[in-house]
């Protein structure tokens, strides 16, 4: 088990990162999720052994391993673009880390072969690097991280320069080989839908701390802050006031909606925010009469994989989103009644 | 403007025309060519005849086949050696340079360029200022108490080694450094994560992926090694000969021209051998083209890394600055007595070695005052530039919009680079010292001689900044009437002119420190700076060790303003 504890970092005066504490359990995927400059990478070298925090312990299976080299960690780290040794063909560059560990040549034969065939790459020991294509360097990466069978696999940013279809294939390749081989990691990405696809639990960075961390039913249902809820997409954020406590109603410029709260109840007058997802409100045309919802005009409906995002514009040229099972005519009159929703704080 | 708007739309849309051999082009390449095939290729062939003559009688006099190969040896030898030792102390400061962010980087970087420059016998002073019998060193050990007679670093393998590598851990620092810059960090990194300690992550991942520049490297370090005269000559002494040095001895102390014919072919075959490997593997480097990884140069963390920093920094300091200072100490204090000296010897402060340079003593090797060899050099470096521009921007201009027959003029002008400047100076010697072309004592073979040298240079550095203008604004300016004169003159020179003046300011400095194909076709009424040290460090004494200095001083200043002119254009 990998934890990371209290780990602080800072470049040239500048913080990477603070307090950022981290546990990985045995077989579990754990997922680093943030934008670029969130500090994601250092974190992770810092695992790796390639740096060294300025504070804070890494721990593997309870002992400190904070100050050993890197070589002698025994984890395996695939880079965001893949760094294949150039000068060496694919079964060379997956033999290196059984190389290293001074097996004998048969069994690093054995190994390269049940590597590759592993990541569909059998027969492929004599192509040089350069001839292979993304995903296949990609593959051979892999390969090349789990031949030494790794205690912790690290993976930084592994499809970042794909295409989003072969993407999708390698995400699954990924999670088949790391369930098969039982070895518990570690991966970075700024593409959440890739986090929640690969791991069963994310950690989200922001500003060299981890602001939240769970599972990707929880990120979505409870984001932990504005912040948060604007990084994941989860839909339209406004400024509002707690007008009652139960049932809670938070009151805003477009009007009042039913809310609730993923922590404590706020107190009644609390200024914060409330998220209106699109997906699960209602329309009406009927546009006159009790306001419940937000009445807007229809600007654009646009074809989804499932159904419409229709945007709306108020009359003060707020834009407002919301999903459609149909789509509606541009410029026509409409009143969206959405869902209820979550109340965030800074 | 309707027109004009029309005419450059037509430019752009239709083929763009092949240059081809026209007359006005033709015309062009008369001057450099006439001028290479003259001053270079008769005497080239003027050697090669005499030498191939006195091949077929081997066995003259005091030279023997013998001689051949014992030069021939040492020159392997030492040129092997000296590249080993070049690399060995390059590296670090290639890894340095490329790897880590410290202050002065700039300053430092832009220094390298000094060694190019520096004449060979002003770091032959630096060095016999630093080493020689009365040299720092040996004063810093007497006065130590560590020693009672000075000891004998001078006319030593090691003294050749160590100039050698001054000048040659530039290239490696240059080639190595950036090849190294280029390399994706986490390749080392990813060997690591796979278990690799840092030694096994640089045998197995590193040095592999530099071998292709360190070869480039190594191989044009070997190539200047080769070739190397003023250095053997003066810190290796009469014990040692290398086939430059023994061109030499052979034509002007031995008077056997047909012998040193016969070293200089073998020379210019070595050399030329040489040229042909180092292109190839510079190529090779070129092609082997390196990512750039995330993290590039950063500044040291922690103890250890600021520690090995300076080490190699003060390392490099040492090597660079030493045998720069040296002579200018020298040359400003006293510390042996002149030849004739009766009063007792005061150590100390004195301006003498620069007032005696403005004296013509009896005992002096000279029949006019030695200042006035500065004003040849001046003259010469002068009518060198003029000549060597005046070749080089025409080929230049050519050879950057290149049709194929100027393609096949290109290796004929840049072939007197492959080539040593003793044997140059030879061939001249032999070629040009009888009807019709006795030319031997005229004031123009100097500069003629050192702008052969200084041409390949030239046209190297004018053409791709040449070619580098983009075509379409010259269609655009001939597009608006603009004859082809008014086309050079207005787009083409504003935008070269940088690349002029620095090239203008190479070839100054070259002829500055020319020395090897100087001395043998110099006239001894004018002597030139180079030629003056190496006099004065011929004689022995006081004064004349400490004019030595003096003069390199001087010499070292002329190259200073030449090396600021070019490195301020490169801006």
């Amino acid at each position: 088990m990998l934890e990371l504890r209290d780990i602080g970092k800072s470049y040239e005066g500048n913080p990477l990162l603070e307090n950022v504490s981290l546990q990985i359990g045995e077989c579990e995927t754990v997922c680093l999720l943030g934008p670029s400059g969130s500090g994601k990478s250092t974190l992770l070298r810092i695992a790796a052994g390639l740096e060294s925090p300025d504070r804070g312990e890494v721990l593997w299976n309870g002992e400190t391993i904070t100050r050993m080299p890197v070589h002698l960690r025994g984890f395996g780290l695939m880079f965001q673009d893949y760094a294949l040794f150039p000068h060496l063909d694919v079964g060379e560059n997956v033999a290196f880390g059984l190389r290293m560990k001074k097996l004998p040549r048969d069994r690093i034969q054995n190994e390269v072969r049940e590597a590759l065939a592993r990541v569909n790459l059998a027969h492929y020991e004599h192509r040089r690097v350069a001839e292979l294509s993304g995903g296949e360097q990609q593959r051979v990466a892999l390969a090349r991280a789990l031949a030494p069978r790794p205690g912790l696999l690290m993976l930084d940013e592994p499809l970042g320069a794909l295409d989003r279809a072969l993407r999708e294939e390698l995400i699954e390749e990924i999670r088949r080989v790391l369930k098969s081989m039982r070895t518990p990691s570690l991966y970075v990405t700024h593409d959440q839908e890739e986090a929640f696809a690969v791991a069963a639990r994310v950690a989200i960075l922001h500003g060299g701390r981890i602001v939240q961390v769970g599972s990707p039913e929880e990120l979505v249902a409870r984001p932990a802050s504005v912040w948060v809820a604007k990084f994941l997409g989860l839909g339209n954020i406004l400024p509002g006031r707690v007008r009652s406590g139960r049932p809670l109603r938070i009151e805003t410029s477009l009007g009042e909606f039913p809310a609730e709260s993923p922590e404590r109840l706020p107190a009644i007058g609390k200024e914060g925010w409330i998220l209106l997802r699109p997906g699960g409100g209602a329309f009406t045309r009927r546009t006159t009469g009790a306001q419940k919802g937000i009445r807007g005009v229809v600007r654009e409906s646009i074809r989804r994989e499932e159904g419409y995002r229709v945007l709306l514009v108020d009359d003060s040229s707020r834009e407002i989103a919301c999903s459609s099972a149909e789509p509606f005519p541009e410029e026509e009159q409409l009143v969206w009644i959405p869902a209820k929703g979550t109340w965030l704080v800074e | 403007m309707e027109r004009d708007d029309a005419a450059v739309g037509r430019m752009e849309i239709g083929p763009i025309p092949r240059k081809s051999f026209s007359g006005g082009r033709a015309l062009l390449w008369i001057l450099p060519v006439a001028f290479v095939g003259i001053f270079f290729y008769i005497p080239l062939l003027s050697i090669l005849r005499m030498g191939a003559g006195a091949a077929l009688r081997v066995g003259l006099g005091a030279f023997s086949a013998r001689t051949i190969l014992n030069a021939a040896g040492f020159t392997f030898y030492q040129a092997a050696l000296s590249t080993l030792l070049t690399v060995i102390v390059g590296l670090p400061g290639a890894y340095v340079f490329a790897r880590y962010e410290f202050p002065l980087k700039r300053l430092l970087r832009a220094f390298l360029i000094v060694p190019f420059i520096l004449p060979t016998v002003v770091v032959a002073a630096g060095f016999e200022s630093l080493l020689g019998p009365g040299g720092w060193v040996n004063l810093a050990l007497e006065g130590a108490g560590l020693i009672r007679q000075p000891l004998p670093f001078l006319h030593s393998v090691g003294a050749i080694l160590l100039a050698h590598v001054f000048y040659n851990t530039s290239i490696v620092l240059r080639l190595v450094g950036s090849a190294w810059e280029r390399l994706d960090s986490n390749l080392p990194a990813a060997a690591r994560v796979l278990g690799a300690s840092r030694w096994q992550a640089f045998r197995r991942v590193t040095l592999p992926l530099l071998v292709p520049s360190l070869l480039a490297a190594a191989a044009l370090v070997f190539l200047f090694d080769f070739t190397s005269f003023g250095v053997i000559l003066i810190l290796g002494g009469p014990g040692f000969s290398t086939l430059e040095t023994e061109i030499y001895i052979q034509a002007l102390q031995a008077f056997n021209l047909p012998a040193a014919s016969l070293l200089s072919i073998v020379q210019i075959g070595c050399t030329l051998a040489l040229v042909v490997i180092s292109t190839r593997l510079a190529q090779r480097a070129e092609s082997a083209t390196l990512k750039v990884g995330y993290r590039t140069a950063r500044k040291p963390v922690s103890a250890a890394e600021k520690l090995s920093l300076a080490a190699v920094l003060c390392l490099l300091g040492a090597l660079f600055f030493m045998p720069l200072i040296s002579p200018v100490a020298s040359s400003f204090l006293r510390t042996e007595a002149a030849r004739g000296e009766r009063t007792a010897v005061q150590t100390g402060f004195t301006l003498d070695y620069y007032r005696e340079l403005f004296i013509n003593r009896k005992e002096a090797a000279f029949f006019a005052t030695p200042i006035e060899s500065a004003r040849n050099s001046l003259l010469v470096a002068v009518a060198t530039t003029v000549i060597a521009l005046g070749m080089g921007i025409p080929a230049s201009m050519l050879l950057s919009r290149p049709g194929r027959l100027d393609r096949l003029i290109e290796p004929f002008l840049l072939l007197p680079l492959g080539t040593s400047a003793v044997t140059l100076g030879l061939g001249m010697l032999v070629a040009l010292s009888r009807p019709p072309l006795d030319l031997i004592r005229s004031p123009l073979l100097l500069p003629v001689a050192h702008s052969l040298i200084a041409l390949p240079f030239v046209v190297r550095g004018l053409k791709p900044a040449l070619a580098g203008i983009p075509a379409r604004l010259r269609e655009a300016a001939a597009a608006l009437g603009a004859s082809p004169f008014r086309v050079w003159q207005a787009v083409d020179f504003p935008i070269a002119a940088r690349a002029v003046l620095s090239a203008a300011a190479f070839a100054f400095a070259v002829s500055l420190g020319e020395f090897g194909a100087t001395t043998i076709i110099v006239r001894p009424d004018f002597p030139t700076m180079p030629v003056a040290i190496y006099r004065f460090l011929s004689q022995p004494g006081g004064l004349n060790y400490g004019q030595a200095m003096a003069m390199a001083t001087l010499l070292m200043l002329l190259c200073a303003v030449a090396v600021t002119t070019i490195e301020r254009t490169r801006e």
